[in-house]
């Protein structure tokens, strides 16, 4: 039943986890996230979690947690994991390989200061490890989420969206988020019309609803015969370049083709503001409580903020960019949001973009509100 | 309100600053405020000062963290030492004076200084209620929270330990209104 409750973001995302029916997590704790785990193992080994057969798994370390995940969805489980600064740099081994294989893999990121162990606490600077970390090219879906509600809301979704599309998907929040206490209404999905995306085995069953040829590159599944029966065996170790370009052309295809279907954004503020700011997480708040206090005044704000940062809204941002005479880029780390948008800009846009970076800071609304008046 | 009233808890690491905050904050929210709550964290455990900032508003609030504080407590010397840059021209300062003996440094803000360990020890009996003592003196200063809707989120939040043993509620309830008689 719906509840609103007064809990931190830690809880917010492992009861989100909870609502959406996922069954394992897998995972090492490292802080801001740990409560996430915290959270889960109580779970896991309460009445209700035994009967269930919830499943905790402590790894050894991130790089085995990541692969544990791995194994989880293969066997059909919604699986998860949550972790944070150099704990997710470890787990993009097992990234990379999902997003090679298609796997489902859901992970809860609470980005901190870097680069390396740095602080527990705050920045934005793991966009680019959870958009493009690995070896590969980024074929991931990423949300940033701008408040504890949202913790909660695409806590649930990034299930549906990783086990619909079968991309890996992750749920971009910061050490606030994660740490912070406030309110939040948590609801089973079902009570909102939302289904959840049914889970599937990738090994271990003959008769898949969605055969694995859908999912899985070509070069990836090796059918084996024996003694009558077929088996599906499934690789990541591939012997020639043109199977590679293959895979990595299979992937890109199916990401494209998904991508219209998941990009997510907010356009938020007046039409015929003359300064466009863009922000995304929890920093987005900041600029949403601008935009609100200059919204009277001669110096209107709007803010355009990508939900999703993998995929990229493009075509959104060119189109809130037309006619804006200032486009100011905010964000707590140097270039990772901005990089998307001088991307998504170039060649379509004349107005200079302006950076505030603000590595591992806070950006607070004033500070919004000062770029705009004192300019 | 034209901006969330803004609240830092600081002291050693183990005194309660960051209970002191959370019990506010969840205070607020029960009586029908917006609020966050935020711990400062950081690698250690022990042994450094604690911070916990909280925000209540009738708005959403943009942001956890914030530069200057409203009402600010220091529960010890370092605290006042270290984190007196968050106040400005009008903060309300209250600070513990068994543990913070030297107020030069924040004298402008004419502080409160409330010996709130010996009252806990000598008129109480039991030195950990010094905290309810501190927010019985801060209840005074945050806007909009009555005294009973302060009582009601204590009730939820030592649910089990009053169940355990019921005289911490009075004894509780003392600590508050001697703490919040002595702000006038």
């Amino acid at each position: 039943m719906s509840e609103k409750k007064f809990i931190m973001g830690n809880e917010v995302m492992g009861r989100a986890a909870r609502a959406a029916g996922a069954k394992a997590l897998y995972g090492y704790p490292i802080t801001p996230s740990s409560e996430i785990l915290h959270f889960w193992s109580g779970e896991a080994c309460g009445e209700q979690g035994r009967k269930e057969g919830l499943v905790f798994r402590q790894a050894e370390d991130e790089t085995g947690a990541g692969f544990m995940l791995i194994g989880g969805v293969l066997a059909g489980a919604r699986s998860f994991t949550a972790t944070a600064g150099p704990g997710h740099v470890l787990m993009q081994d097992a990234f990379s390989m999902a997003e090679a294989m298609r796997i489902p893999v859901v992970a809860f990121i609470t980005q901190r200061g870097g680069p390396s162990t740095s602080t527990v606490i705050y920045s934005q600077s793991e966009v680019n490890l959870t958009c493009f970390g690995g070896n590969g090219n980024g074929f991931r879906v990423v949300y940033s989420p701008s408040n504890l509600q949202e913790l909660f809301d695409y806590g649930i979704k990034i299930f549906n969206t990783a086990w619909k599309y079968r991309f890996p998907t992750f749920l971009l929040a910061d050490g606030y988020l994660a740490k912070m206490m406030g309110e939040v209404e948590v609801y089973d999905p079902a009570e909102k019309g939302i289904k959840m995306v049914p889970t599937e085995a990738y090994m271990l069953e003959k008769d898949r609803k969605r055969p694995l040829s859908e999912v899985v590159p070509t070069p990836e599944i090796d059918i084996r015969e024996d003694g009558g029966r077929q088996y599906e065996c499934l690789r990541n170790c591939l012997n020639l370049e043109e199977e590679t370009y293959a895979v990595n052309m299979e992937i890109k295809e199916a990401f494209d083709k998904a991508a219209p279907e998941i990009v997510e954004h907010e356009d938020y503020g007046p039409q015929d503001a003359k300064t466009l700011v863009v922000a995304h997480g929890l920093v987005s708040s900041a600029v949403r409580a601008a935009v609100d206090a200059l919204a009277e005044g001669q110096d209107k704000i709007r803010l355009f903020r990508p939900i999703t940062l993998r995929p990229f809204p493009e075509e959104a941002l060119r189109q809130a960019a037309r006619g804006a005479e200032r486009i100011i880029i905010a964000e707590s780390a140097v270039n990772q949001l901005a990089r998307f948008v001088k991307e998504s800009l170039y060649g379509h846009c004349d107005t200079a973009l302006e950076e505030y970076f603000r590595p591992s800071m806070g950006i607070l609304p004033k500070e919004i509100i000062d770029l705009v008046t004192k300019a | 309100m034209k901006e969330p009233f803004k609240i830092i808890a600081s002291g050693e690491g183990g005194q309660g600053v960051l209970s002191i905050a959370k019990i506010i904050a969840y205070a607020a929210w029960q009586q029908g405020f917006h609020t966050i709550y935020v711990p400062y964290f950081s690698t250690e455990k022990r042994g450094g000062v604690s911070v916990a900032f909280a925000q209540i508003w009738d708005k959403p609030i943009p942001f956890p963290k914030f530069h200057k504080a409203d009402l600010w407590v220091a529960l010890s010397q370092r605290a006042v030492d270290r984190i007196y840059d968050y106040l400005h021209d009008d903060t309300v300062t209250i600070v513990n004076s068994f543990l913070v003996k030297d107020v030069t440094r924040i004298k402008k803000w004419k502080p409160y200084e409330i010996d709130a360990t010996t009252i806990a020890k000598e008129q109480l009996g039991k030195p950990r209620t010094f905290n309810m003592v501190i927010m019985g003196a801060m209840l005074k200063f945050v806007p909009g929270l009555s005294q009973e809707g302060f009582a009601k989120a204590l009730e939820k939040t030592f649910k089990d330990k009053y169940e355990r043993d019921a005289s911490l509620r009075e004894l509780n309830e003392q600590a508050f209104n001697i703490g919040h008689d002595l702000v006038k």
